[in-house]
């Protein structure tokens, strides 16, 4: 397989899109509420040194592929269990973002067409996508964060007569705890489903780049724009619409009305979050592939990809039935899965993979002649 | 080859997708309704709509405005059920005022806003009224004078709220709003039907005053004026008012050129009290021909500081009436305090109404005569 | 690709022929014969040099030579000379070749082969009595047409010079742009009975290496039978062959194929056809103009602007109208969705067959006007203009907003005219996906183009390159055009080695 390298521009981008892409609809922080700008700063603390975690692990894997990086970080077995396990929450997580599209879709736009239409087609894509594999991603995604952007700050821009600055005060009335609860959620859902780029690390490194180049100013690019976004739509809808509806930016992004004629940019906030979201699914099937082709020990991920992208279009039905499911997973507040994929296995695989490193570099420096 | 094998296989799921358009309707097979209303809610919800028909093709095309009416359990299905006499699919998108009458506001607005605010495809910036002393029903059946369709002549008077302050536009989303936030109780501007050359015609002027969801009474013509100047959304409109210059009492007609409006929870201890201060630039529009100089610097002052007194009376009988007689705080003084104070409004939010009704406000206006127009005295005729 | 593997094994390299014999009878009468027999175009002129005499003939190609510089500088010489008695064989033809032809271009050939491609190329060729070897002069003179401004990249600023139909004509105009000896020029021929000549030109120390022996690699790859046009070249040695995206540019003007390979392109010059091929060809390349480079550069930004504005029009405004009517009339101001509601009311089609229809009608009378002399073409407007889009509007037929989307989609569409093809096809994919899913259709069908944007490369550079750079010098000549002085590296992905275009005192002075 030939060596996969991204620039870092392009890396930037990619893990912006990815954490961005299809959270920014939905409520993030809503337990929170009108405090959530502290939610976010208090996750951003928090999140910063997993990130790095992330980051050193793509490091300690030199830019080797993630079949070969792995076994000699952790050993054999342990490296295909790893591998299996974010092979499937890879793919769950591919499904969960393919749900969350599909009744975004059905929800605001498109009542009659069914799900599974749009999954199908989201899923065509992807498959097409992920076959390619992460260069065309990375390119893709630094074309794609420019239309992003232009669409969601001109809609920010506009939206900024409807700002109201005075619902964020009274300033944590219902204490800390409620911050706190909005942090841990904002933390689950999306900010460390970057671990998934840990799988892709050896495209992000290089011999002269380490992987915290590119992990890092994505992650905080998008964990700020999140926080604006967020806080503008508190401050568009007020502290009640934002918590009970859906998709609070869609929402507030509804009331932009410039002289009768620029209105409705509800629609065009959509069309983005289709952006983010098909970027997202990519990544995570892309991972999957990879992670589940080490697990069974080929080295070429590509002959998977169909089976698997094909199995999310039922795979999305199946873990978000209602849009209810689908607003309770992104919204909830810890989840077990996530802890253990997201804080528990990375920090494990840190630490074994550190202290076999240092071991191996005392071996040859110890003992240069061999065993 | 397998890239290839994807691209094919990308445009035979195209393909194959183009076989079902599920959400495809033709444009001219979808009904809009421009506004609708709710006259009554039990027994049965009646349901006022009215939509925008098109007569005529290419450039001869006309909009005439049909107005139907349904009965049925609920607001949504009453809606639904008017795909039957409209023959077409009803599409609700575009819709930019909802009446409801003074009875179904009464009995609480709740009922009618809860599907309202669900549906997908009703805009959250809709405009809410009140039908005063009319069905909404007689209300979509008056006949507006210039414009076709009482929406668009409700949507075109709301928009020029910024040259009068006859009353306060309140879109569904400021409705709703103020119904979840603590301390502060929501208003609608309300709708009149005046005879205007042997018709009716439809005029948005005055408020209604809402406690909770149910509506609990009426605001005049002027003192919606001093609601808008207490919300601060005032940004226009004249005033009439008798003007003692010189030992002279005159007619002067007033503008609002603009307003600054500061109000500010006191906490002492266990005293909270408002203090409301306004600040009023005013335009002199007419004085009926009287020998007004305003280039008198005493001149000025003089009226200045009678507008400021003919204010602060004004304010004081609103707060009177919405602190005694409606108690209800449609100022939102108690969310103020829940902002600016939190502490106090934990100790009293509990009792607020009765808070409210005794709530200390001190009231100072401070005024200034920006612009007499393009005269600084009126035409002194000589013989 | 499958072309180059099936032509292979058929067709023999080289035909084997019999060398030149010491009889000139002989040789003349094999060329009548065999290799020339039934082409009454060759003409054999006989004469004779003067004491010692010796039969001589010189073969030449009517039409294809300067007459006049033949009787001059090699017949008449050759009669007046006396060539030494003793001098024979290869001797007296070196003899010859030195001291009689007064021509700058003058080989010797001794088969019957090397005879016949230099007399079809234009050549006269020498034969003399008693030897083995003959001489064939360059003589090339037919007529050309002279240089003149292309009709298709005409420019309000700029050079008014255009490619010719004559590879050296061609080469001569580029060269006198870069006078520098670093720009090299080698000569291929191509085509196994056209035997066109193909002129590869590129800038040594910009252009890196590996492109150019990729680009010679490719085209010694090709095995056909004519090049006729530069087209039949592009289409053996392109990448994604199967893509409507152009992977590699064409121009007819020297000063675009100039500027190209300064920037560490390569161009490809083909004999018989003014359109040069320059590669790698990227994305950005379709929305550049010559022009840009001679306005002030923010005029020149906005022109470029306008032209990615115009791709999106003439791609997306069906596609969208079709959305936006049929799926989200919500998105469309009230009056305005009214009067759409009202302009359809008696329509008997669907927008859909509407759209599709409308988009045909137009492309056929953009079809029938392009290939029209143009007397006739102007009545083809006439009838589009007034007979398909008053009257069908009249005939309620089509809705007029329906004729203003067609009409912009085609006026966009020519703004953009590298890609104008291209967009008729991505307009149709757009129009199917809109109509079954809407706006989310539509993307769908952006997001598919753009993976196969992504996933393209010309000549091993990705096809996005400067749009996907994301940083202020990456993306300095893409949708905007920074000025000159700031343009201080050449782009990355196409010289990596020797970026710098401004010295950097230069630099300075100049700001």
């Amino acid at each position: 397989m030939m060596n996969e390298s991204v620039p870092e521009r392009q890396g930037i981008a990619l893990v912006f899109l990815f954490i961005v892409g299809d959270s920014f609809v939905f409520g993030l922080a809503r337990w929170a509420g009108r405090d959530l700008w502290l939610s976010f700063l208090v996750a951003i603390v928090l999140a910063s040194p997993l990130i790095l975690v992330y980051g050193r692990l793509g490091s300690l894997m030199h830019g080797q592929p993630f079949s070969e990086a792995l076994p000699r970080l952790l050993g054999k077995w342990p490296s295909r269990l790893v591998a299996l396990t974010y092979s499937a929450y890879a793919w769950r997580l591919g499904c969960f973002v393919t749900g969350d599209i599909t009744n975004f879709v059905q929800a605001v736009s498109l009542p009659d067409t069914p799900q599974v239409v749009m999954a199908f087609g989201y899923a065509i894509l992807v498959l097409w996508a992920v076959k390619e594999g992460i260069e065309v991603l990375a390119r893709f995604s630094s074309v794609m964060i420019i239309v992003v952007l232009l669409i969601l700050l001109t809609a920010l821009g506009l939206a900024m007569t409807e700002v109201n600055l005075q619902e964020f005060l009274p300033i944590m009335y219902d204490g800390f705890w409620p911050v706190l609860q909005g942090a841990f959620q904002i933390l689950d859902f999306p900010l460390l489903e970057t671990v998934l780029f840990i799988g892709l690390a050896n495209a992000l490194t290089t011999k002269k780049r380490s992987a915290y180049k590119v992990l890092i100013p994505g992650f905080l690019l998008a964990a700020f724009f999140l926080m604006l976004f967020a806080s503008a739509s508190v401050a568009i809808l007020g502290e009640e619409a934002y918590m009970t509806s859906y998709f609070p930016v869609f929402m507030s992004t509804a009331r932009i009305d410039i002289a009768l004629f620029l209105t409705r940019l509800e629609a065009v906030v959509g069309v983005t979050f289709a952006i983010g979201t098909f970027l997202k699914i990519s990544v995570c099937l892309l991972v999957a592939s990879k992670t589940l082709a080490h697990t069974l020990g080929f080295s070429d991920y590509r002959f998977l990809v169909t089976p698997l992208v094909l199995s999310i279009i039922p795979g999305s039905q199946w873990f978000a039935k209602s849009i209810m499911e689908m607003e309770q997973s992104a919204t909830k507040i810890v989840g077990f899965t996530d802890v253990v994929v997201q804080v528990a296995l990375p920090l494990v695989m840190w630490i074994v993979a550190e202290i076999r490193m240092s071991k191996e570099r005392k071996n040859k420096a110890g003992k240069p002649s061999g065993i | 080859m397998k890239k290839d094998l994807a691209r094919v296989f990308f445009l035979c799921a195209v393909t194959l997708l183009t076989t079902g358009c599920w959400d495809y309707t033709e444009i001219e097979l979808r009904d809009f309704v421009v506004g609708a209303g709710v006259d009554a809610v039990e027994p049965k919800v009646i349901v006022i709509t009215e939509m925008a028909k098109s007569t005529g093709t290419g450039q001869e095309a006309e909009f005439r405005p049909v107005v139907l009416t349904t009965e049925a359990r609920s607001l949504t299905s009453g809606a639904h059920n008017l795909a039957n006499p409209s023959g077409m699919e009803i599409f609700w998108a575009h819709a930019q005022v909802f009446l409801v009458s003074e009875e179904v506001a009464q009995g609480g607005m709740l009922t009618i806003l809860e599907p309202i605010i669900r549906a997908r495809d009703l805009r959250s910036t809709m405009y809410l009224l009140v039908a005063k002393d009319c069905t909404v029903e007689e209300v979509f059946k008056s006949k507006p004078p210039l414009l076709t369709g009482v929406s668009q002549h409700l949507t075109s008077i709301i928009r020029l709220s910024a040259i009068s302050a006859d009353f306060v536009p309140q879109q569904l989303w400021q409705f709703t709003g103020d119904l979840a936030a603590p301390g502060i109780s929501a208003t609608l501007p309300a709708v009149e039907l005046v005879h205007e050359g042997g018709n009716l015609m439809p005029v948005v002027r005055g408020a209604a005053v809402f406690k909770l969801d149910r509506m609990i009474g009426w605001l005049s013509k002027e003192e919606t004026q001093i609601l808008a100047l207490l919300k601060g959304e005032s940004e226009g409109g004249f005033f009439v008012m008798d003007t003692e210059i010189k030992g002279n009492t005159t007619a002067i007609t007033y503008e609002f050129r603009g307003s600054q409006l500061k109000t500010k929870p006191i906490v002492d201890g266990e005293r909270v009290e408002m203090k409301v201060s306004l600040s009023l630039q005013l335009g002199v529009a007419g004085t009926r021909g009287a020998d007004v100089d305003f280039s008198d610097p005493a001149v000025v002052r003089g009226v200045e500081e009678q507008v400021a007194r003919y204010f602060t009376r004004r304010i004081r009988d609103f707060l009177r009436l919405i602190q005694e007689d409606y108690n209800s705080d449609i100022l939102g003084f108690g969310r103020l305090l829940w902002r600016r104070e939190p502490a106090t409004w934990r100790k009293i939010e509990s009792d607020w109404d009765a808070v409210f009704r005794g709530l200390p406000v001190d009231v100072e206006v401070d005024c200034r005569i920006a612009f007499t127009g393009f005269r600084a005295q009126p035409i002194k005729m000589r013989n | 690709m499958f072309f180059w593997k099936r032509a292979k094994g058929e067709q023999p390299k080289t035909r084997d022929l019999d060398r030149l014999s010491t009889s000139l009878e002989t040789n003349l009468k094999w060329l009548r014969s065999n290799l020339f027999a039934d082409d009454d175009t060759i003409v054999y002129r006989r004469f004779k040099t003067k004491e010692p005499t010796r039969q001589c003939v010189l073969i030449h190609a009517n039409n294809m030579t300067k007459h006049e510089f033949l009787s001059d500088y090699i017949v008449r010489p050759l009669m007046i000379s006396s060539l030494p008695r003793e001098l024979h064989g290869q001797r007296l033809i070196q003899h010859i070749t030195e001291q009689v032809i007064q021509s700058d271009g003058a080989t010797v050939f001794s088969s019957y082969e090397k005879l016949a491609e230099g007399v079809v190329a234009g050549a006269g060729a020498v034969l003399v009595e008693g030897c083995n070897l003959g001489i064939s002069v360059d003589a090339q003179g037919w007529e050309k047409r002279s240089v003149t401004e292309p009709q298709t990249e005409s420019v309000v600023r700029g050079p008014r010079q255009g490619f010719t139909e004559d590879l050296g004509v061609n080469v001569s105009l580029v060269r006198r742009k870069i006078l520098s000896p670093e720009l090299k020029v080698r000569m291929m021929d191509v085509g196994l009975q056209t035997r066109t000549k193909v002129a590869i030109m590129y800038v040594e120390g910009i252009a890196p290496k590996e492109l150019v022996d990729e680009v010679f690699q490719r085209i010694e790859r090709i095995e056909t039978d004519a090049i006729l046009e530069s087209g039949y070249i592009e289409e053996f040695i392109r990448d994604s062959p199967n893509c409507p995206f152009p992977t590699i540019g064409h121009t007819e003007r020297p000063d675009r194929v100039a500027g190209k390979i300064l920037e560490g392109r390569v161009a490809v010059l083909v004999d018989g056809t003014p359109f040069a091929l320059t590669m790698p060809f990227l994305f950005v390349e379709a929305f550049q103009a010559n022009e840009d480079y001679f306005h002030h550069w923010m005029v020149a930004s906005f022109h470029r602007t306008l032209r990615y504005i115009s791709f999106f029009l003439t791609t997306s405004t069906p596609g969208l109208y079709l959305a936006l009517v049929t799926h989200h009339p919500q998105l469309i101001p009230m009056s305005l969705s009214i009067s759409i509601a009202a302009a359809r009311k008696n329509v008997p089609f669907p927008a859909m067959v509407e759209v599709i229809a409308m988009g045909l009608v137009f492309e056929i009378l953009r079809e029938g006007g392009v290939r029209l002399p143009k007397p006739v073409g102007q009545a083809i407007s006439i009838v589009g203009a007034i007979v398909l889009g008053e009257a069908a509007v009249g005939a309620s037929l089509v809705s007029a907003p329906m004729i203003i989307v067609v009409g912009v989609t085609g006026v966009a569409g020519f703004v953009v005219s590298k890609l104008n093809d291209t967009a008729v096809l991505i307009r149709i994919l757009l129009v199917f996906t809109s109509a079954v899913l809407g706006l989310y259709g539509f993307l769908f069908g952006i997001m598919g183009i753009m993976v196969q944007l992504a996933s393209m490369e010309s000549f091993g550079i990705p096809y996005l390159s400067s749009l996907t750079s994301l940083t202020i010098q990456g993306s300095k000549d893409t949708v905007i055009r920074l000025p000159w002085w700031r343009m201080v590296l050449r782009p990355r992905h196409l010289a990596p080695k020797n970026r710098e275009r401004l010295h950097r005192q230069s630099r300075s002075k100049t700001k």
